[in-house]
């Protein structure tokens, strides 16, 4: 007859049973954690695997396990598995509880993050200016991506004058930081602009190259503008945190790096148009000028005048005459109205300029005492003085008469006073 | 002398002229001078535009 065992004799067997067993005596397990309860000198908390097996577990080691651990956090424990005689239930006694798969590689990134922010390659004095014309740019992106595709897109249709140099990386992957590192040495050689690194979106567990410290380390010694475009808005990775700009898509970073042409040649016919309002008001501004010297005493400098007048009215013709025809057929559609506007200012320009000289050079000739001695009158003078009036000559004076080829000196032998 | 420069080089270059145009403060002469420059490089920015062809270059990790 077999012996009847109290309950507490049997725990006590499988518990010695288990605690001999040395596959038992360290073992690791990975769960979530659930019912996590912090006392002084122990933390209790159940692992467990989905809904298929939970564990029970017990940490004495209360200083080593980790504040920030939770409900939820998936864990690896590692210990020795125990039996608790009083309730008949078997547990992993903790030696050591630590995050594991994407918790553990959360917290090594929120401690680099913490570590690259210190050193200061994140600080917003380090952040480069986009170029507004960027000659040649650098993309760095999967091979056959819909993100290269959309780049290579976009930059053309704003903004062909540039040149891409493409050069592809894993961005997956155990291999992908040394493989961006490779890429990104390659075009760090070439005279490039602006660097663009762009993928689409995916979930974060794609992205963790991008929060790989020698990948952060080699391109925090670019010495050109990084446009990131890595993944969706949620997901920043340390690469994103370093570059000078960050865009949301391809797209976006297409759209950041190269100017519009359309608003280019809208710019490009608003100075044209300024351009050809500005030579037009010259053009009229050079008119009144004209007209006023017209309208000046000029009798004074009668030779130097005409003469100026003749030069510059010939420089002017001649250059408004080459100008209106060089430009006349040249414009725009779109200027054809401020064309007919500079033609005709032009032309009434230089047909004013020339009647007015034709008027001008008729009055000055009239005026023109030498024209006057032409015509067999002659003058007498005093001196310096004018004679004007046969009331100012008396017997005696020395006159002298000027005509046309000459001055004839006289003494007058009755003056109207002397009569 | 544009022919050297580059697009952004030739839009600063047309930009200064019209300032300096709209000034009034030059010659007639320097004025012609100044807006047949300019004439010249708008034109030649918006050919340069329309006429560009992306230029695209695959690079191989060294």
């Amino acid at each position: 007859m077999r012996e009847i065992l109290t309950i507490s004799k049997l725990n006590n067997y499988v518990k010695n049973l288990i605690h001999g067993d040395p596959y038992l005596s360290y073992v690791e397990v990975r769960g979530e954690i659930i019912n996590l309860k912090r006392y002084q000198s122990a933390v209790y908390f159940t692992l467990k695997e989905g809904d298929s097996a939970r564990l029970s577990a017990v940490s004495f080691n209360v200083k080593a396990f980790p504040a920030t651990l939770k409900d939820g956090d998936e864990v690896l424990a590692s210990g020795r598995i125990s039996v608790y005689e009083k309730s008949g239930t078997y547990q992993i006694i903790c030696h050591d509880v630590s995050y594991y798969g994407l918790g553990a590689k959360l917290i090594a990134l929120q401690a680099l993050k913490v570590k690259l922010e210190k050193s200061g390659i994140f600080n917003a004095d380090r952040k480069l200016k986009l170029p507004k014309f960027p000659r040649v740019i650098g993309i760095i992106t999967p091979k056959d991506s819909a993100a290269q595709s959309d780049l290579l897109t976009n930059i053309k249709r704003r903004y062909p004058l540039v040149t891409i140099k493409v050069i592809h990386a894993t961005f997956q992957g155990d291999g992908a930081p040394l493989s961006l590192i490779k890429a990104y040495n390659t075009l760090k050689d070439e005279a490039i602009d602006v660097l663009i690194i762009a993928r689409g979106g995916g979930s974060s567990d794609d992205l963790w190259a991008f929060n790989d410290e020698s990948l952060i380390m080699a391109l925090s010694n670019k010495n050109v503008p990084l446009i990131s475009a890595i993944g969706h808005e949620i997901d920043t990775t340390l690469v994103d945190y370093l570059a000078d700009v960050r865009a949301s898509t391809p797209t976006a970073a297409a759209e950041l790096s190269v100017p519009d042409q359309n608003e280019l040649k809208q710019d490009i016919s608003t100075l044209e148009m300024r351009l050809y309002s500005a030579i037009i008001s010259k053009s009229d501004s050079y008119q009144v000028t004209l007209t006023n010297l017209v309208s000046r005493p000029v009798l004074r400098n009668f030779n130097e005048i005409i003469g100026n007048i003749n030069v510059s009215l010939k420089s002017l013709s001649t250059s408004l005459a080459a100008n209106t025809s060089k430009y006349l057929n040249k414009y725009e559609i779109n200027l054809q109205n401020l064309s007919e506007r500079l033609s005709r200012a032009i032309l009434k320009s230089t047909n004013q300029v020339n009647e007015e000289y034709t008027h001008l050079n008729a009055s000055l000739r009239s005026l023109n005492p030498a024209n006057v001695l032409e015509r067999g009158y002659a003058f007498i003078s005093r001196g310096e003085e004018i004679i004007k009036s046969a009331a100012t000559l008396k017997e005696n004076d020395h006159i002298n008469i000027q005509f046309k080829d000459g001055v004839t000196k006289a003494i007058v032998s009755k003056g109207e006073q002397d009569e | 002398m544009s022919k050297e420069l580059n697009f952004e080089a030739k839009l600063a270059r047309l930009t200064v002229i019209v300032t300096e145009l709209e000034s009034g403060k030059l010659s007639l002469d320097a004025s012609l001078k100044l807006f047949e420059e300019g004439n010249r490089l708008s034109k030649e920015l918006a050919t340069e535009l329309n006429e560009a062809k992306l230029k695209i270059e695959e690079l191989q990790v060294k």
